[in-house]
């Protein structure tokens, strides 16, 4: 009766004992009570929930999906820093103060939260807010099933957050290989929440996947074809064909696995049957495109910037688009790159070898066009381009290592070793994170209506840059030395400057991410000062800057005709005065509840799944179902704006300089 | 995309032949063990090749108009990536399962 | 390449114009399947990789009784061409008609799922489940997908089939009936490469 109830969870999965977790989690519990508590003192609850939680307006899924990326990037990297410290202390006689099953959670839960859910909600945040600005669109395709997609992203992540407190992480890495992932070594409920934060966020990936290929196929403004579409928007047209192509993978992987685990099926067991390599085989069919998944949208805005900066066209662009479907079609041929050593014959392992430095081909194309981009350019050193050329010669590195390390013979040497854990961070850290970075400053005040300040931003840039090379350089060399990766103790005292040396780079990283959460804070203080009241701040080129800061809700009072690829630019060239069209009412999607409900409850459907609550589990896929019913039988999903509001927004917004919550005010 | 207009002949067609395609591919499997095996398999790969694609004309009505490039373009995009990923993993399964296995029964 | 482009770029003066929401949601339910198509994909590939491994268990061929599943297989082949008519007596908005070929629709999956249950059920009992080893973990999953696949859409079909019974033809049910009858030939079109590959050349291996 009682397993009946309560399932397998007990109070003593509660880590009462364990005095670092219970000090984060207090300190966590008081964070969260605090920000409620003031919240409700301003009586915002009914704002934030009315306005944010439940709106399907893109441009608000997108920056709370950029707030979400944000926290679990601080959860993130508090991971990074304590994995840093203990390798930097445990050598020889000294056990560091992390016992080594609490070090193998943090190892796997640091890797799974950068990965998924802070790359990729910061990069479909991103996406949110400046693909149908560009694209010349009112909305995304489905604006509901966004918003859907959006919640179950934040569920996912919540189980994750959960595991720290109640029960335990998985201990198996992030990419949790079996037997160790399997039930007999992993009996506890780690791996079950790893499981199911994945696939309740990896559903809502898919979902934004179709959402926004479907949104840039077909809702592209007249005029704009393929050949004019801006090149971030082509980034993430071949990002989302990667996710609706790799994600289905991730999902019947994870399914096998749960299966394995909660009835005692053979598909990964070293019993009766069960193939552990095809798990392997399996994981990075998905992984490797995830790679491209996080760092194409990186690209796209790259480019972007280094155009608008440099005052120029961006140089290649047709090899641009041909170079990012190229790399989208290679990323499905190379995956056993990740496991040359699992014992394939040497024809098998020089197939992927190979096709692994074709796959350098098209990506050294895109650095080059950013440097003749830049070759002969005006350009302005602000802090996206700050960003934009720490990632070029960062990038370069790393991609350098990575083609060393696609010569299987080599790949023997240094696989599972510190080599490896320097050269994808290398490519990930300044492959796709500077880029959000970089798309953070660029486009932020297209949402708020005022700049990010700049000083605090590029101190953030030098010591993120410099904290980067201190922090991984030296675990180039250490991979050299021989130093294994995810090591809780070590006996070798060689090893320990270089341990040290990254330490002091990983708490460069760490004030360059305090002198951030401080630019934030600064500029919103000054956002007066900071106003922007032109629209186009940095003298853009593209659809999003030719509407006003911050974009008003229905973004587009008439939907703009696409003559040229930088249409914005050449109409600005042209020194023509837009023509006065009268205004008209605008039809937007209304809020719905359903979202965050829908959330909750799939959470409730992982929580219930991971702790063996069936009935919790039938109940919660039972409200799922019921909210998709109650969905379909709505037709009030669209509201009106009328004409008067639209215009009496839109010159507020573009001749006088009010406040732009105000504006914002204005719009609802 | 205008909404496809099927008609009953198409769809008898469609039902005619995917019947026949099935009824030889049971009968082969059962009734020709006088062939090779190798040659059974390919035939009945065959088969379900043609009634795949009989299948995808005459009951999910895609054809070679206009209008529909999308839709083939994303399916073949589709079929060409689910190849790699079979052709893929039964190479790379088999070749490590030669090379780890061998010897060893596979249960 | 040049082709190429120019194709792209007149898709683009194409769709970009004018756009119905119901095109685009039936373009992403077109795409849902495609992604349907990869599920079903990596499901194939893991029995490919796990058939052989029968730990002594049973083989494809000890537990394979082909004249069943050939009256499955011509259950989801009847019930997808009466979809099919059904779909004509949409064209025609004769809600009877429509009614009742949605109706054999249903009735026609609701025996095949009826009969694939009844074959899980008698491996179960005896002793040869999901657990016995790694090909049956794969059978089962692979064909059992399926099978949820087929269930969803009955269930889909029911709603249906109340809405229109109590609405008649409004412009979403008929939106939605369209994307029900993707998805139904849709999951015909798995099975014959489920019967191809599992039935009939995993039970001859």
């Amino acid at each position: 009766m009682e397993t009946l109830i309560f399932g397998r969870l007990n109070y003593h999965d509660i880590p009462y004992d364990n005095p670092i977790i219970m000090a984060t989690l207090g300190g966590a519990i008081m964070l969260l009570l605090v920000v409620a508590f003031l919240v409700w003192y301003h009586g915002q609850w009914s704002y934030l929930w009315r306005e944010w939680f439940t709106s399907l307006d893109h441009k608000r899924i997108g920056t709370m999906y950029i707030v979400l990326s944000l926290i679990m990037l601080l959860r993130g990297f508090a991971d990074a820093l304590l994995m840093r410290t203990q390798q930097a202390l445990a050598e020889g006689g000294v056990a560091g103060y992390l016992p080594p099953e609490h070090y193998n959670q943090i190892f796997s839960a640091h890797g799974t939260i950068m990965i998924i859910f802070v790359a990729m909600p910061f990069f479909i945040g991103l996406m949110n807010i400046v693909v149908p600005l560009q694209i010349g669109a009112r909305d995304v395709a489905y604006p509901f099933l966004n918003s859907v997609s959006f919640w179950l992203t934040v569920a996912g992540a919540m189980l994750v957050m959960l595991s720290l407190g109640l029960g335990n992480f998985s201990h198996a890495g992030w990419s949790a290989y079996p037997p160790l992932s399997e039930k007999h070594y992993s009996p506890g409920p780690g791996v079950d929440y790893w499981i199911w934060g994945l696939q309740i966020g990896g559903v809502g990936t898919l979902m934004t996947g179709i959402n926004f290929f479907v949104t840039i196929w077909r809702l592209r403004a007249p005029g704009m074809t393929w050949m004019k579409l801006p090149i971030f928007s082509w980034t993430i047209l071949v990002t989302t064909l990667l996710i609706m192509l790799a994600f289905p993978v991730l999902t019947v992987l994870l399914a096998l696995l749960s299966l394995d685990r909660t009835l005692g099926l053979h598909f990964f067991t070293n019993h009766l049957g069960g193939n552990l390599m095809l798990f392997t085989n399996l994981f990075w069919i998905w992984g490797h495109p995830e790679v491209y998944i996080v760092i194409l949208p990186a690209f796209g805005i790259y480019s972007e910037v280094t155009a608008t900066f440099s005052r120029k066209p961006l140089f290649g662009y047709t090899s641009m688009v041909y170079a990012s479907l190229a790399i989208a079609t290679l990323s499905f041929v190379v995956w056993l790159h990740h496991f040359f050593t699992m014992g394939a014959g040497a024809n098998v392992n020089a197939f992927f070898g190979i096709a692994t430095m074709v796959i350098a081909v098209p990506t050294g194309v895109k650095v080059f066009n950013w440097i003749f981009t830049i070759y002969r350019g005006r350009l302005e050193f602000t802090t996206p381009i700050l960003w934009t050329l720490g990632f070029i010669v960062t990038f370069c590195i790393g991609g350098m290592t990575g083609v060393l390390l696609a010569v299987p013979g080599a790949d023997f040497q240094l696989h599972n070793s510190e080599f490896l854990i320097a050269h994808f961070h290398n490519m990930l850290i300044p492959g796709a994170l500077f880029g959000y970075f970089a798309g953070y400053a660029y486009w932020f005040p297209k949402i708020f209506g005022f700049r990010l300040n700049e000083t605090w931003g590029k101190r953030a840039f030098w010591l993120w840059l410099v904290g980067f090379y201190l922090a991984f350089m030296p675990l180039y060399a250490l991979g050299f030395m021989g130093m294994p990766r995810r090591l809780v103790h070590y006996d070798n005292p060689l090893w320990q400057p270089y341990l040290v040396t990254a330490l002091v780079g990983t708490l460069l990283i760490f004030a360059g991410i305090l002198c951030q959460i401080l630019q934030l804070t600064l500029s919103i203080q000054q956002r007066r000062l900071l106003q922007e009241n032109t629209g186009d701040p940095w003298n853009g080129r593209t659809l999003e800057w030719s509407i006003p800061c911050p974009a008003p809700a229905w973004n587009f009072a008439h939907l703009p005709t696409v003559h040229a690829r930088d249409d914005f630019h050449v109409t600005k060239q042209s020194g023509q005065a837009p023509p006065s069209l009268p205004y008209s009412a605008i039809l937007l999607p209304a809020a719905s509840g359903l979202g965050p409900i829908m959330g909750a409850l799939a959470f409730l459907l992982g929580f219930g799944l991971v702790w063996y609550l069936w009935w919790m589990a039938a109940v919660a896929l039972a409200g799922l179902v019921l909210c998709l019913l109650v969905r379909s039988l709505d037709d009030e999903t669209e509201f009106l704006i009328p004409a008067t509001t639209v215009e009496a927004t839109e010159r507020a917004l573009r001749r006088i300089a009010s406040s732009p919550y105000n504006a914002s005010q204005v719009s609802q | 995309m205008k909404i496809h207009h099927s008609s009953l002949s198409k769809t008898f067609t469609g039902f005619v032949l995917s019947l026949i395609l099935t009824l030889g591919a049971f009968s082969i499997a059962r009734g020709w063990t006088d062939l090779a095996s190798t040659m059974r398999h390919v035939l009945l790969v065959l088969l379900a090749l043609i009634q795949i694609l009989v299948q995808l004309r005459y009951f999910l009505h895609l054809d070679g108009s206009p209008d529909q490039r999308w839709k083939r373009w994303t399916l073949w995009y589709t079929v060409l990536i689910a190849l790699l990923l079979l052709g893929g993993t039964l190479w790379i399964m088999h070749n490590a399962q030669m090379h780890m296995m061998a010897g060893m029964e596979s249960s | 390449m040049k082709s190429l482009s120019q194709d792209l770029g007149k898709n683009g003066n194409d769709y970009a114009t004018e756009d119905t929401h119901e095109d685009l949601t039936l373009l992403g339910f077109w795409l849902y399947l495609m992604t349907d198509c990869l599920l079903f994909c990596a499901l194939f590939a893991t029995w490919a990789v796990l058939h052989n491994n029968t730990a002594g268990g049973p083989s494809a061929h000890d537990i394979i009784d082909l004249p069943y599943v050939l009256i499955e297989t011509l259950c989801l082949l009847f019930s997808s061409t009466a979809n099919g008519i059904a779909m004509m007596a949409l064209q025609r908005r004769n809600t009877r008609s429509l009614l009742g070929w949605l109706g054999l629709t249903g009735i026609l999956g609701v025996f095949f799922v009826a009969m694939e249950l009844h074959e899980f059920l008698h491996l179960i009992e005896s002793g040869n489940g999901p657990q016995r080893s790694g090909f049956l973990s794969s059978f089962f999953t692979l064909v059992g997908t399926h099978g949820l696949h087929v269930s969803i859409g009955l269930l889909w079909l029911l709603t249906l089939w109340v809405q229109i019974s109590r609405k008649g033809l409004t412009a979403p049910i008929h939106s939605r009936l369209q994307r029900f009858s993707l998805f139904w030939h849709f999951l015909d079109l798995v099975w014959v490469a489920v019967f191809t590959f599992v039935y009939l050349i995993g039970g001859d291996l």
